[in-house]
């Protein structure tokens, strides 16, 4: 009767349509499995049972449900069984927690948080209400990353309290609150202490530096991105030089380019290559001077030519700031 | 303009393909249902009984 009903009552369909029917016989193996892991006291039949996604048990009685009883369990338990996922929401999500697990056990943060992003139009992550096994990993894996960004946040705070760790801390709070960004909660933790930071006028200078490098570093993770990071670490050597900002720009430089990578000088009286951030114009020339938005050059010729500053490249741009300085 | 009878064949048909796809796409065993729900999030229904 109650089977029948499930299977033929038109009202009912698109209710019972968001559940995984299943019909167990009393004499099956399955009905000794779903006994014993889901009791219900008593021996009448049938028995109704709703199993979340996830195992737990949202309902269990032996009643045959009738009239309004079950439509009205059906919603109570649809309320409780959390959100379901379409054919392109479960590859959506089997693609994201595959590629976000690799990514963390190779300790690879920022593409770990990266991998998960797509699923906060799911809900936030770590707390997606739905109980599909891949979304319950997704959760799980999101809030990992939250504890590590909460002691990194706890590190940050301990390291900022100490003069000779500030700048490095500013570098690493500035990174945090650019990769826990989809992670909302620790997001906002990180933010906080980022606005408080930047309101202290000490500190405001070794931020920008700190941003600077940042930015080269995001630049560098992007597609074709490696050469104009490392010219903008060039130059934010150049800019830097004799600072904190420095030996950070450099290490990060190393990083990219090699130890053995040269950062350009500006010798005056020396000629060198010139040239504007795509390579194709370049002049070997010496400089001769500075003239508000422009730079007067002269060829091994003797010929002299004026050049609009903002031609030039980043790298040149700052070793003529530099030379200005 | 498709006649009377020939659509009511076609509704009936469609109808019909629903039905066995349902059907066809209910899980036979607690295993099957297990896997189907923890690959889309959907709750097991599941009612008890005597075969008939």
């Amino acid at each position: 009767m109650l089977e029948k009903r499930l299977v033929s009552d038109r009202k009912l369909a698109p209710l019972v349509a968001q559940f995984v029917p299943l019909k167990v016989d009393v004499s099956s193996a399955d009905w000794r499995a779903l006994s014993r892991q889901y009791p219900v006291a008593g021996n009448t039949i049938p028995v109704v049972y709703v199993i979340r996604a996830d195992g737990e048990k949202i309902f269990g009685a032996r009643k045959a449900l009738s009239g309004e009883e079950l439509p009205r369990m059906l919603r109570a338990a649809r309320a409780r069984a959390g959100g379901t996922l379409n054919a392109q929401q479960q590859s959506l999500v089997g693609d994201a927690v595959e590629t976000a697990r690799v990514a963390l056990r190779q300790d690879r943060v920022a593409d770990s948080i990266r991998a998960l992003r797509p699923l906060s139009k799911l809900g936030p992550l770590g707390q997606i209400p739905c109980y599909a096994k891949a979304v319950v990993e997704a959760n799980s894996l999101a809030r990992k990353l939250v504890e590590r960004g909460k002691s990194e946040l706890a590190e940050i705070q301990d390291a900022l309290a100490k003069q000779e760790e500030v700048f490095a801390a500013l570098l690493t709070l500035v990174t945090a609150e650019r990769t826990y960004r989809p992670l909302n909660v620790l997001h906002r933790e990180l933010g906080t202490l980022l606005r408080e930071t930047s309101r202290k006028a000490e500190l405001k200078p070794l931020l920008m530096r700190a941003r600077a490098i940042d930015k080269a570093r995001l630049r560098a993770t992007a597609r074709g991105g490696r050469p104009k990071a490392i010219r903008e670490l060039t130059a934010l050597v150049i800019r830097y030089r004799g600072d904190v900002g420095e030996a950070a720009a450099r290490g990060e430089l190393e990083k990219l380019a090699g130890k053995d990578y040269q950062v350009p000088e500006l010798v005056p009286g020396e000629a060198r290559t010139w040239q504007d951030d795509t390579g194709k114009f370049r002049i070997v020339a010496k400089l001769i001077k500075q003239r508000g938005s422009k730079v007067e050059l002269e060829r091994e010729t003797g010929e002299r030519v004026t050049v609009p500053i903002t031609r030039l490249s980043t790298i040149d741009r700052a070793l003529l700031r530099a030379v200005q300085e | 303009m498709i006649r009377q009878p020939v659509q009511t064949l076609l509704i009936l048909a469609v109808v019909a393909v629903h039905h066995c796809a349902a059907v066809a796409a209910a899980p036979r065993s607690l295993a099957a249902a297990q896997n189907l729900a923890q690959q889309t999030g959907r709750a097991i229904l599941a009612v008890a009984g005597r075969d008939t």
